[in-house]
């Protein structure tokens, strides 16, 4: 038994054995065949999946540079402190940077880490193109960073500072925006009496300097532009091609157009190089970002004086204001013989201001003209034999949430109004400005006379039979340029008049231009009142190869240039 | 005691059809499971495809729509409009249809894009792109024989800048997917250009069906389709505050 028993379990074991070996050579196969099938189109998907999933971490890296950028900019308030028309932006380390230095601060870039995964890392370098008064921002991210790249992208954002953009035109007179209000096809409100004997001149330096390093690639600066179609139609209906005003010149016997020379002299004169539409870079104007201009204006009356004028005969003599960062205001409503106002810093005047008799206030810094929290007040200086002399800027900022008039009025031959700098009459919301000569009088702006908003009235008109030479003339002089901007969407320009008995001179010039446009961007130096809005405006967005992104910003390392900004 | 060992050693008729049965059986579950996974496989490998295929056509896609948008003109944007557009089309182009396969149109994407910042802000815009859906048949192995897409992508440059694509100037067009079940280009708002911001946004929607590989002939099972579906947006914009 013992035998059987073993012989048994002998053939047992073999039957085993073999059955055992085509089941497992049967899996076997089955495995080997499902690895070779599934795993690598998994493997290929998984791969396919890393490569989507790191590219779309890498196009959010850039869209998160190119936001993170530009905020930087607007924080910085200045992008290219050294003027040499480039900056960076995204610069690591960040806390210790200061101004200065150069690209080399770029290291390795700026990580993007979300949740503790690294998405990548980007450089960005802002330049500066002074002819279009743009700047172009190139970024370019890298995966996993610029140390050992797999995926790098890049792109090139260009924008526009907002005020820069408010004044990109360089013309003696530029009109831009929403102007139908102003009845351009022939209202009342727009152009001059045909029966007057005023003269308006409107001239253009043939060329300007855009760089200011001197004569190379001059650019022609035409005398007006137009941006809108309508108003330029208008423009060359109202104050060219009026019959009463003779032909265009050269004299080819037709009206005068876009283009001509004209140099002729009816009842009315009127010289004007050249009338352009263009596509303005002075557009970029909207309610909202006028609001919060006024805003920052208007601020400044809201703040403790270090001096308060309030009296109006009890003294002859005020030296208020020593310094440029001192707020004054000015409440008095009458300004008579002998009293004179002489100070530094921000000069609030709030409500109306009747000067005569001789006052005068010469100031050095901006004086802002606010509405009177009063009820029935308004906000309106009125000029007659008196005299303001203001180095800075005048500022008519009537409130954008009360319906009041916020303007400045020449009542009188001897009246006299000089700035040299920057006038602006910003209107958004309800309230409205007003610029008014009449009875003779002068206002001189050697700089920037900006009409922004939409509910603005302008009239130029002198003392009724005031011949040329006579005081009775008004005069509106206006050497750098004079800025008409409107927002989309309103009324338009409610007045622009040129009428008996005044002479209208509009000469541009870039250096007074330039210097007026930066007082308005610096604004009131008062050191409690916020900054003026500063915003960057995307306007143009296009993908470029990397590599050659990379190697330009290569090259600015190698040549040591300055990336121009204050540190943060 | 002999002839219990000589039965040990052999093995009887019942036996041998027994293990060959069991083979045979084994044999047959391992040829199916093996052609299950061969089909598995393959099925795998072209949805794969599908995917990267559906993820390059859309990054494509994407990628232009990112470069247009509107060139700048405050009081009329909507005559200025370079993004897509039913309105303003380049000449000898196609019009851009919003709207659906599924729903019977044939979508068309017609749009320019803005190459370079050498003008002012309304230059340069020089590249005109279009993808056009185009009908293709049918897919015959499928279930109800569904009709059946392609998607061109025409690109064009007018490198005079003179506003007309002229002998010369590159423009070539490509078919860039296939086997398209369903198209669809839409804007998120229905085109109301009350909102430009909402007007920036693009919809786009991919399906590519694939036959089933269980069967064909003249009752075929449902098509595999994988849909895909992405927002684009436009990046070039008049006004957009930061």
């Amino acid at each position: 038994m013992s035998d059987l028993t073993h012989q048994a379990k002998a053939v047992g074991d073999e039957r085993e054995q073999g059955a055992a070996l085509v089941v497992v050579l049967v899996f076997m196969l089955g495995i080997v065949a499902l690895v070779l099938l599934i795993v690598p189109p998994a493997q290929k998907n998984l791969e396919s999946e890393a490569l989507s999933n790191r590219r779309r971490g890498l196009e959010f890296v850039l869209q998160h540079a190119i936001n993170d950028s530009l905020h930087e900019c607007k924080d910085f308030n200045d992008y290219d402190a050294v003027a040499n028309g480039q900056g960076a932006v995204g610069v690591l380390p960040r806390a210790s940077w200061t101004a200065g230095g150069n690209f080399s601060d770029f290291g390795t870039g700026t990580p993007v880490v979300v949740n503790g995964r690294n998405l990548g890392a980007y450089m960005a370098v802002i330049r500066t193109d002074p002819v279009t008064d743009t700047q172009v921002l190139s970024v370019v991210a890298a995966f996993p960073d610029f140390v050992n790249p797999r995926e790098l992208v890049s792109a090139q954002v260009q924008m526009q500072a907002t005020l820069q953009g408010l004044f990109g035109d360089r013309s003696a007179l530029s009109f831009a925006g929403n102007l139908a209000g102003t009845g351009s096809t022939g209202g009342g409100n727009f152009g001059w009496a045909n029966n007057g004997d005023q003269t308006v001149s409107i001239k253009a330096t043939t060329t300007y300097d855009p760089d200011g390093v001197g004569p190379l690639s001059p650019v022609y600066a035409p005398a007006v532009n137009i941006s809108d179609s309508d108003f330029y139609d208008g423009f060359l209906t109202q104050f060219v091609n009026d019959p009463n005003h003779g032909e265009g010149a050269p004299d080819d016997g037709l009206d005068m157009e876009g283009g001509d020379i004209g140099d002729y002299t009816n009842t009315t004169t009127v010289i004007t190089d050249t009338i352009a539409q263009e596509p303005s870079s002075t557009q970029r104007v909207n309610e909202e970002f006028l609001e919060q201009w006024i805003d920052h204006w208007r601020d400044a009356g809201n703040q403790t004086p270090d001096n308060t004028i309030s009296s109006n005969s009890s003294w002859s003599n005020s030296a208020s204001g020593t310094a440029s960062s001192e707020l004054t205001f000015l409440t008095a409503s009458q300004l008579k013989s002998g009293n004179v106002i002489e100070g530094k810093g921000t000069l609030v005047i709030r409500g109306n201001l009747t000067m005569s008799n001789g006052a005068k206030i010469n100031w050095d810094g901006d004086i802002i003209m606010v509405p009177s929290s009063s009820g029935s007040g308004q906000g309106k200086l009125i000029v007659k034999d008196a005299e303001i002399n203001v180095t800075g800027g005048l500022v008519l900022a009537p409130d954008p949430n009360d319906n009041k008039t916020v303007g400045l009025y020449t009542d009188h031959e001897d009246a006299k109004v000089h700035v040299t700098g920057t006038m602006l009459a910003i209107q958004a919301g309800t309230g409205s400005a007003e610029l008014s000569l009449s009875k003779g009088g002068e206002l001189r702006v050697d700089g920037l006379l900006g009409m922004l908003g939409d509910n603005i009235a302008a009239q130029v008109v002198g003392a009724p039979g005031s011949a040329p030479g006579d005081p009775g003339r008004s005069k509106l002089d206006v050497s750098g340029s004079m800025v008409v901007a409107v927002p989309p969407g309103g009324s338009g320009l409610q007045k622009l008049r040129f009428d008996a008995a005044s002479d209208a001179t509009f000469e541009f010039d870039n250096a007074k231009f330039e210097a007026g446009v930066q007082l308005a961007e610096e604004g009131s130096q008062h050191s409690d009142v916020e900054p003026p809005p500063y915003q960057i405006y995307r306007t143009g967005y296009r993908e470029v190869p990397a590599t050659t992104v990379l190697a330009e910003f290569e090259a600015l390392r190698i040549a040591g240039e300055d990336p121009g900004l204050t540190a943060p | 005691m002999r002839v219990s060992t000589s039965t040990a050693r052999g093995l009887t008729f019942v036996e041998i059809m027994v293990a060959s049965s069991l083979l045979a059986l084994i044999s047959l579950v391992s040829m199916s499971l093996l052609a299950v996974l061969q089909r598995s496989g393959i099925t795998v490998a072209k949805n794969t495809n599908i995917g990267v295929d559906a993820r390059r056509v859309l990054t494509e896609i994407n990628r232009d729509l990112r470069q247009t948008g509107w060139a700048y003109d405050e009081p009329t944007n909507a005559n200025f409009e370079r993004g897509p557009s039913t309105a303003t089309n380049p000449p000898g182009f196609t019009a851009t249809v919003f709207g659906d396969t599924s729903l019977g149109a044939l979508p068309a994407l017609s749009f320019r894009k803005r190459t370079g910042f050498a003008g002012d802000l309304d230059a340069d815009w020089n590249q005109w792109v279009v993808y056009q859906v185009v009908a293709d048949g049918n897919f015959n192995n499928v279930q109800g024989t569904p009709a059946r897409f392609s998607l061109t992508r025409r690109v064009a440059t007018d490198t005079d800048n003179d506003g007309a694509i002229t002998a010369g100037e590159p423009d070539i067009t490509v078919t860039i997917a296939e086997n398209l079940s369903r198209v669809a280009f839409a804007r998120p708002d229905g085109g109301d250009a009350a909102s430009l911001q909402d007007d920036l946004n693009i919809d786009l929607t991919l399906a590519i069906t694939l036959s089933s590989p269980d069967g064909s002939g003249g009752a075929p099972p449902p098509g595999i389709t994988v849909s895909y579906r992405e927002r684009a947006r436009m990046n070039n914009l008049p006004e957009d505050r930061n």
